[in-house]
């Protein structure tokens, strides 16, 4: 099975891109415009990876976070921030609350992305608890 | 006959010997410098030495026979009489002496009683000593210590107002005082320092700093006291959510010794705040800015890696062109975030022990791209010996590196080449980007390391920077109290150098 990505991310070309590219690369992508619906597709969809926006419309990325790891069916899914608010101390929150990565979109290409979501998953894909992903990298 | 003769001689020598005795009364009485007089018992000057004479400002004529009461206040003299009859002298009275037609002059007075043996009372000797001289000593001696009295007073005065002023400065002052003796116990808290820290002047002197701050909040507080020692200047604590003081500790000293110290504090919780607005909206407005660049950035790179189906060679070059041209406001908007920071002194630095010859290595390779698109060679030269770690922050040194490399690159033609020197200096490591590219003109030497400022003689062809990269390179390196420089020449190339200082701690 090919591993299942969530992309939670307010602007839809954005998020249009990105899926297109997910897609291509053999992903599964499903998208959530706002923090709530992100929420509630963790819960659902339990995906392999989420790509988390910070600013979002109603609550913001970092809530979402925070509410991501206090759920215990969805705490152990890694999260990587894909924003464009790059000020130290927004990374520094960011990795604090537990996000394994921090990326600039403005600085990256949809490529360098797709190679940070290959890194993060291969290095789940060594615990047995998730082995279902190892699918998810033949790419 | 004989013994008549006998007695005769015998009364001669007497008489004799009255005479030389009377002779000798006579020189004594006429020498003295002290004036005395006899008088009779009623009062009137039977005899008078020339002293006396000249005292009273009489003649002998006028003298003799005058009423002593002429001199005196009638009933002064007539007690000095009584008494003199009585016990027999008075000593040292002090009294008023009128001489003829002279001022008058303070005296003491001296009586002595002459009583026959039958116990008739013949008179007194009466004798003066004029006390003007000293009266006048004692007078002037009074008038200089009232005056020094008065100069004192007066210096005590304006300590008092000088310190009244101080201490109306203190009380008013805006920012909190608090006043340290040389064993650090407080001695001075004025109203505002009383308000930060809750407590009342009288409760707090004489205590030690940190019998006042209670817990938790000034605990910070403590740390930097005990961190900095001695001396501090503007140190920032949050006492708390509302409250954010900026501190210093100044020594005082006298002579040089440590009298005491002097801690101001200084309410920066509404700069704080200002700032912190302010950062906020460049940070949202940077990230306004980014998105749309960051959706363009996307697309056309999805089209030009024919994602979206192939594209032929002219749409390649427009599509091309145009993310050039967004890249570069992309990059504008970083090196624009950079140097705001930098400017609000938010550039924050964080100083941990780092491999400079890594950094290097990583810079370079960030640069290999860009290096291999413009057919340009990048080499790095690692170090003789191996450079220990030291403290700095990584992530800025790698900043300006790939800076300073980027330049090389940008001022340089097809087939040139940058080399990369890293070496250590005594106790500095040294860097060193060397181009074989166009150099920098003269002229322009001043204006290099300003912000937005570029070059001129820059090659068309190639996108261009945002002017920024030296300006924030320059603040990176300073900030580690390194220096930068360069040399340069047209057409032959330019190097940069730089050099930090090796901090162990």
């Amino acid at each position: 099975m090919a591993a299942k990505i969530l992309i939670i991310e307010d602007d839809q070309l954005l998020r249009k891109i990105i899926s297109r590219k997910l897609k291509k690369e053999k992903y599964r992508a499903i998208e959530a415009t706002d923090g709530e619906e992100g929420l509630r597709s963790a819960q659902l969809e339990n995906p392999d990876l989420i790509l988390l926006d910070l600013v979002l419309p109603q609550i913001d990325g970092f809530e979402v976070l925070a509410r991501l790891k206090k759920n215990p069916n969805a705490s152990e899914i890694p999260v990587i921030i894909l924003s464009n608010l790059g000020d130290e101390e927004k990374v520094e929150a960011g990795l604090k609350l537990g996000a394994v990565d921090y990326l600039i979109k403005a600085q990256l290409n949809p490529g360098d992305i797709i190679n940070k979501i290959k890194k993060v998953l291969n290095k789940k894909g060594r615990n047995p608890a998730f082995v279902k992903t190892l699918a998810g990298k033949q790419n | 006959m004989v013994i008549k003769r006998q007695e005769n001689d015998k009364i001669s020598v007497l008489l004799n010997d009255l005479n030389s005795l009377q002779s000798y009364v006579n020189d004594i009485f006429t020498f003295s410098p002290l004036s005395i007089c006899f008088i009779s018992p009623i009062g009137v000057i039977l005899e008078s030495n020339p002293a006396f004479m000249k005292i009273s400002g009489l003649s002998f004529n006028e003298v003799i026979g005058k009423s002593i009461e002429y001199f005196f206040n009638k009933r002064e003299i007539k007690q000095v009489a009584s008494d003199t009859m009585e016990k027999g002298f008075v000593e040292g009275k002090e009294v008023w002496f009128s001489p003829k037609e002279k001022a008058e002059i303070p005296i003491q007075v001296f009586t002595r009683a002459r009583i026959d043996e039958k116990g008739e009372k013949l008179g007194y000797f009466l004798s003066i000593v004029d006390l003007t001289e000293i009266k006048k000593t004692q007078r002037d001696a009074r008038r200089a210590l009232m005056s020094i009295l008065e100069d004192v007073k007066e210096e005590k005065n304006k300590a008092e107002e000088e310190k009244n002023k101080t201490l109306a400065i203190i009380t008013n002052f805006a920012d909190g005082i608090l006043v340290l003796d040389k064993n650090n116990r407080i001695s001075l808290v004025n109203p505002k320092a009383e308000s930060f820290f809750k407590i009342k002047t009288k409760d707090a002197v004489g205590k030690i700093i940190s019998e006042i701050l209670k817990e938790g909040q000034f605990l910070s507080l403590m740390e930097i006291f005990n961190k900095k020692g001695e001396e501090f200047s503007r140190e920032e604590i949050k006492i708390k959510e509302e409250l954010i003081l900026e501190i210093s500790l100044v020594p005082v000293v006298k002579e040089e010794k440590k009298i005491g110290s002097l801690i101001i504090l200084h309410d920066v919780t509404r700069e704080k705040l200002v700032e912190k607005m302010k950062s906020e909206f460049v940070s949202l407005t940077a990230h306004q800015l980014r998105t749309p660049l960051s959706a363009m950035k996307w697309a056309m790179r999805m089209i030009l890696d024919e994602e979206l189906g192939k594209i032929n060679k002219e749409q390649r070059d427009f599509l091309q062109n145009n993310y050039n041209s967004n890249e570069k406001m992309i990059h504008l908007i970083d090196d624009l975030l950079n140097v705001t920071r930098i400017e609000e002194g938010r550039f924050l630095y964080q100083l941990a022990p780092a491999d400079i010859e890594q950094i290097t290595k990583e810079a370079v390779k960030f640069n290999k791209e860009s290096a291999k698109k413009r057919k340009i060679k990048l080499e790095f030269e690692k170090p003789a010996q191996k450079i220990p770690k030291f403290m700095m922050d990584a992530d800025k040194i790698k900043m300006a590196l790939e800076n300073l490399i980027d330049n090389g690159l940008r001022y340089n033609r097809k087939g040139g080449c940058v080399k990369v020197f890293l070496e250590k200096v005594e106790d500095k490591v040294k860097i060193s980007i060397k181009d074989n590219g166009l150099g920098i003109p003269e002229n322009q030497y001043p204006r290099i390391f300003t912000k937005f400022f570029r070059r001129a003689n820059m090659i068309k062809t190639d996108t261009e920077g945002s002017g920024l990269g030296l300006y924030i390179a320059k603040n990176i390196i300073e900030a580690h109290r390194g220096k930068i420089w360069f040399e340069s020449e047209i057409n032959k190339g330019t190097t940069f150098y730089f050099q930090i200082p090796i901090k162990k701690q």
